[in-house]
């Protein structure tokens, strides 16, 4: 019986090892010139913003055979987009961890007083989409120009209904309010769901959000999107035209407002960055890529270099007096 | 839709029936069970998220049959944690806990096992029966429930479930406010301000579900436990198959609990926002208030069980008609399953009813084929699983820390989750010592940040008034059904206090 | 001995009641639009807990009342816990406790396994030959079983411990 019991025990510390052995083999391998991602970090769980652009780009790598590596998708919510550059800058100068960047984790740091985390935290690799922002409105309250509604706002109590306080639509809302020296009131909900049922339910009058929020409503004629809020209409609704297009100039609200992008931790080898930059490029000019670009109603903005940290720094600067206007300051 | 949607609903079954799609969603309920088992990981959305990149392989239809099985399969197990082991999965699985736990503890976890399962599938059935006619009642509910509304439900769900306080009514109130407190922790969704949050990003997005009722559930019990031996048996375990499954008493018994349920579980689980756990609670307070023998309830009501059990099966039904008719997830599993419609590239809005038919019947069919898998492959295992509880403590214990930390890092890959658990499993054991029941606290703690977010989202919409909770038609009619039912309970109090001593519905911790 | 116990138990509610009182504080009370800001329900919250508190306290001191009379005598809570329950109860949590800690650097499978030799070989006092033997075959399979299931076959991930270079 002991006897037996001494070879369970050994073969049991044999299989504690291998994994312990197996376990170490698990990170990421490959040299600097091809790393292979130990993990796709997003910072929203199954079935967010970020976690389906993140499934959908290791797809799309992988039908068309761009990589053969395959980039587990990993969440890190703990603490949103703060969270996710905090585990960034634990992991500096490695080459094997990308995250799914979005320019909300821009606002969150300027958001916060002593934000533990910024954008300096990570090093971007690229920025590949735009999800221009749009303004709707529920049909039913007869407006069909965005001026109609800035106007009504003067006498009338416009409620916009949002996610919360830190996100980049809200912002672009305080700038719209700004604009028209209107004051409307927020009403946040966690869940897209609500929104869209507080707006078809007549608990707010306005929206802000990406496209493909809103295309299933304005398919069904319940909503109409008044404006795009950025440099080109969207593709999904050719009808929606842009503040230029509408002459209205507000100083101050960047072109891009929701942008996503990919992100590798602080100094990261620059060869490993250039890496990942060649396949990405070769992504966006995918069939794939544009179709899926089209269904989310986003345009393809692929930038790296100079070009995107200048482009990080101005959205920085141009949110913070935004942030500084939200009903509930910090 | 009336005639037409019976016509289409048997068209989805047999486009959902395939040879292919049924192994699917037999593996599917499977995997979901054994996931769903691992305390901390039964809750459906966790054990969706986990198979998805596997679910994403398969062809949509394939794929959302698959899905189909695991949720029903986790959610299964999820009920077999909180009658087993006292430990909820998920939100909407912590009232389970009060009667199933103890109807465990006497004896009875077979026949509350089997009952969950019958009861899940009767709901299932009626839930998808009501879909081919309340459709458009139930797409307009979702819309028509905003903030002052879901305040009275909330309220409403409290008042019916609230007299658990159990033996002192000062413990009782503590362990709610400190549940409600615990709540307010992290950032506050209207203003941005932190809460409790002492700049840490740890607590940024506030005390998580999981840490939380691991740790006053599992690790407390464990604790409690050791205090006493750490040898002890835990329950008794029934030796003949007919104390293994509900007999047909049982089930005459349950009749009321289990039509209520479904439809509770049906209207308010559509609701996106909670409607699932809300559901839950009011489902419970409903079948307590109908049924013949209230003061079981709390004391090992095999009603306790089927009503809440009833209402989590049906609610997928009515979740459903939001998610493919308005492509609004009202759930954190709709969540998950929206994704994978949108990754299939299925679109969901107002135009699939009508313009593709023939993808959203079959993956409501697959819903229902999926509780019918699970009863078929379930109910016949509910004697191997309650040979779980014969399972020397010794061994059990261990068992139960290892998943605890399995299933509070999961969540969020977080160490600093497990230590939040570790630490609210010293602080359950003690409020038990103490003679503080924890199930009041946890539901505070579920509840109270959905009911404070409803009352401001309420007022800023009225600029301060609270008449808007009478002004608005659904919400008075909430609040008129839980004043009765309150005045109602009161009386009925009354009138057995004034004959007898008798015990007040005791939870199990 | 159980009204002791709960007059402790009001002191240390009343004082967790101040405690929380005071960053409330700092918060807004009223939001937008007359709204309750972010500071009313946790300054209501604590300050009920603390009023709680005290009226625990109270009636502690005072004896049993019919408000708090217990009506069915529980198992669990009613018995005090004797010494050595209580070292019992320490040493397991403690344990664990110390586990966690642990992880950090060793990762899940050996603080797991250290976790469970110790709490089977401590507290759980089995030191004969035989289930020394069962004990450590347990501390080697769960920890190995839960990773090979989780990390593996479902693709979650478990601490791998700083020392390992996680």
């Amino acid at each position: 019986m002991y006897a037996r019991g001494k070879h369970v025990l050994a073969g049991a510390t044999a299989l504690l090892v291998a994994t312990l052995a197996s376990g170490c083999g698990n990170s990421g391998s490959g040299s600097d010139a091809s790393p292979t991602p130990k993990e796709f970090l997003v910072d929203t769980g199954a079935g967010g913003g970020s976690d389906i652009f993140a499934r959908e780009i290791e797809k799309i790598l992988g039908d068309n055979h761009i990589t053969s590596a395959h980039w587990p998708v990993r969440a890190i919510t703990e603490g949103d987009g703060l969270g996710l550059m905090a585990y960034l800058r634990s992991h500096s100068g490695k080459n094997d961890e990308i995250a799914a960047f979005t320019s909300k984790w821009m606002v969150e740091a300027d958001a916060m007083k002593n934000a533990p985390a910024s954008i300096e935290d990570t090093t971007p690799i690229a920025e590949l989409a735009d999800e221009t922002q749009l303004v709707a409105v529920p049909t039913s309250l007869g407006y069909t120009t965005l001026k109609q509604l800035l106007d009504a706002g003067r006498t009338k109590q416009i409620t916009l209904v949002g996610g919360s306080a830190e996100s980049v639509s809200t912002l672009a809302a305080v700038a719209l309010q700004q604009y028209s020296h209107t004051s409307w009131k927020y009403l946040f909900f966690h869940d897209n769901g609500s929104r869209i049922s507080a707006l078809l339910r007549g608990d707010a009058q306005v929206m802000v959000d990406s496209a493909a929020t809103f295309a299933p409503e304005v398919k069904a004629g319940k909503l109409r999107i008044l404006a795009a809020l950025g440099a080109k209409r969207v593709s999904q609704f050719p009808d929606a035209p842009t503040l230029h297009e509408l002459g209205i100039v507000i100083p101050g609200l960047p072109d891009q407002l929701q942008f996503r992008g990919i992100a590798g931790p602080p100094n990261m080898p620059p060869k490993a960055v250039k890496y990942y930059q060649g396949l990405l490029a070769k992504m966006v000019k995918t069939d794939d890529w544009k179709k899926y670009m089209e269904s989310q109603g986003d345009t393809t903005d692929f930038i790296t270099g100079d070009k995107l940290t200048t482009l990080l720094k101005n959205f920085d600067t141009s949110m913070a007096p935004l942030i500084a206007a939200l009903p509930e300051g910090q | 839709m009336t005639v037409n949607s019976t016509v289409d609903l048997l068209h989805g079954l047999s486009a959902a029936a395939t040879p292919t799609n049924l192994m699917w969603v037999a593996i599917g309920v499977l995997i979901g069970t054994a996931i769903g088992i691992m305390p901390g990981l039964g809750s459906p959305s966790a054990a969706l998220a986990i198979l998805l990149p596997l679910t994403l392989q398969l062809n949509p239809t394939t794929g959302l049959i698959f899905m189909a099985g695991i949720y029903h399969g986790a959610k299964f197990a999820g009920s077999t944690g909180a009658i087993l082991l006292n430990i909820p999965s998920e939100p909407s699985s912590v009232v389970l806990c009060i009667d199933g736990h103890e109807l465990a503890k006497q004896g009875r976890a077979g026949p509350a096992l089997g009952l969950s399962v019958i009861s899940g599938f009767v709901a299932s059935t009626l839930g998808v029966l009501a879909l081919t006619v309340a459709a458009p009642l139930v797409a307009s509910l979702a819309i028509d429930f905003g903030p002052p509304e879901f305040f009275s439900l909330i309220l409403l769900g409290l008042v019916l479930v609230v007299t658990m306080s159990g033996k002192s009514r000062i413990k009782g109130f503590i362990a709610m406010a400190l549940g409600l407190l615990a709540g307010t922790v992290g950032v506050d969704l209207l203003s941005g301000q932190q809460r409790y949050t002492f700049n840490s990003l740890n607590l940024y997005n506030g005390i998580q579900f999981l840490p939380m009722v691991l740790g006053l559930f599992a690790v407390s019990e464990v604790l409690i436990n050791i205090e006493k031996s750490t040898k002890r048996k835990v329950f008794p375990v029934p030796k003949k198959i007919r104390d293994l499954l509900p007999t047909w008493e049982d089930l005459r018994n349950t009749k009321r609990a289990i039509m209520s349920g479904s439809v509770v579980g049906f209207f308010i689980g559509c609701l996106p926002g909670g409607g699932s756990t809300i559901a839950s609670f009011v489902s419970y307070g409903v079948a307590k208030n109908i049924s013949k023998h209230p003061e079981k309830f709390g004391n090992g009501s095999l009603e306790g069980v089927a009503g809440p059990e009833a209402a989590n099966n049906s609610e997928v039904g009515g979740a459903m008609i939001p998610l493919l008719s308005l492509g609004i997830a009202g759930s954190s599993s709709t969540t998950v399953m929206l994704a994978a419609l949108l990754i299939f590239g299925v679109e969901p809005g107002p135009q699939l009813f009508q313009q593709h038919p023939e993808i959203a019947w079959p993956v409501i069919a697959s819903l229902y084929i999926g509780n019918f898998m699970l009863l078929l492959l379930n109910l016949p295992l509910i004697p191997m699983w309650v040979q779980l509880l014969k399972i020397p403590y010794w061994i059990l214990y261990p068992f139960i820390f290892t998943m605890a930390i399995v299933g509070a890092y999961s969540e969020r890959s977080s160490m600093f989750d497990v230590e939040m658990m570790v630490v609210v499993g010293l602080i359950g054991y003690g409020l038990r010592k103490l003679e503080i029941p924890i199930s009041p606290l946890l539901m505070a703690f579920v509840l109270g940040p959905k009911l404070e977010l409803a009352l401001r989202q309420s007022l800023v919409l009225s600029d301060g008034s609270p008449l808007i909770f009478l002004q608005r038609p659904i919400s008075l009619g909430v609040l008129v059904v839980g004043a009765v039912a309150a005045l109602a309970a009161f009386l009925v109090k009354r009138h057995q206090r004034g004959r007898t001593h008798i015990a007040l519905p005791q939870p199990s911790a | 001995m159980a009204r002791a116990a709960d007059a402790v138990a009001g002191v240390v509610t009343a004082a967790l009641g101040v405690a929380m009182l005071v960053p409330a504080l700092r918060l807004p009370f009223v939001g937008q639009a007359n709204a309750p800001g972010a500071g009313l329900f946790p300054v209501v919250l604590s300050g009920t807990l603390g009023a709680l508190g005290v009226a625990l306290l109270v009636t502690s001191l005072r004896g049993p009342s019919e408000i708090d009379a217990p009506v069915v005598a529980e198992e669990e809570s009613t018995v005090p816990a004797g010494v050595r329950g209580l070292g019992r109860v320490g040493a397991v949590w403690g344990g664990f406790a110390v586990a966690i800690i642990a992880m950090k650097y060793l990762g899940f499978l050996i603080s797991v396994f250290v976790l469970i030799v110790y709490l089977l070989l401590g507290p759980s006092h089995r030191r004969g030959p035989r289930q020394i033997a069962t004990s450590l075959v347990t501390a080697v399979l769960l920890p190995v079983l839960a990773h090979l299931l989780f990390t593996n076959v479902l693709g979650l991930t478990l601490p791998e411990g700083t020392l390992f270079g996680d």
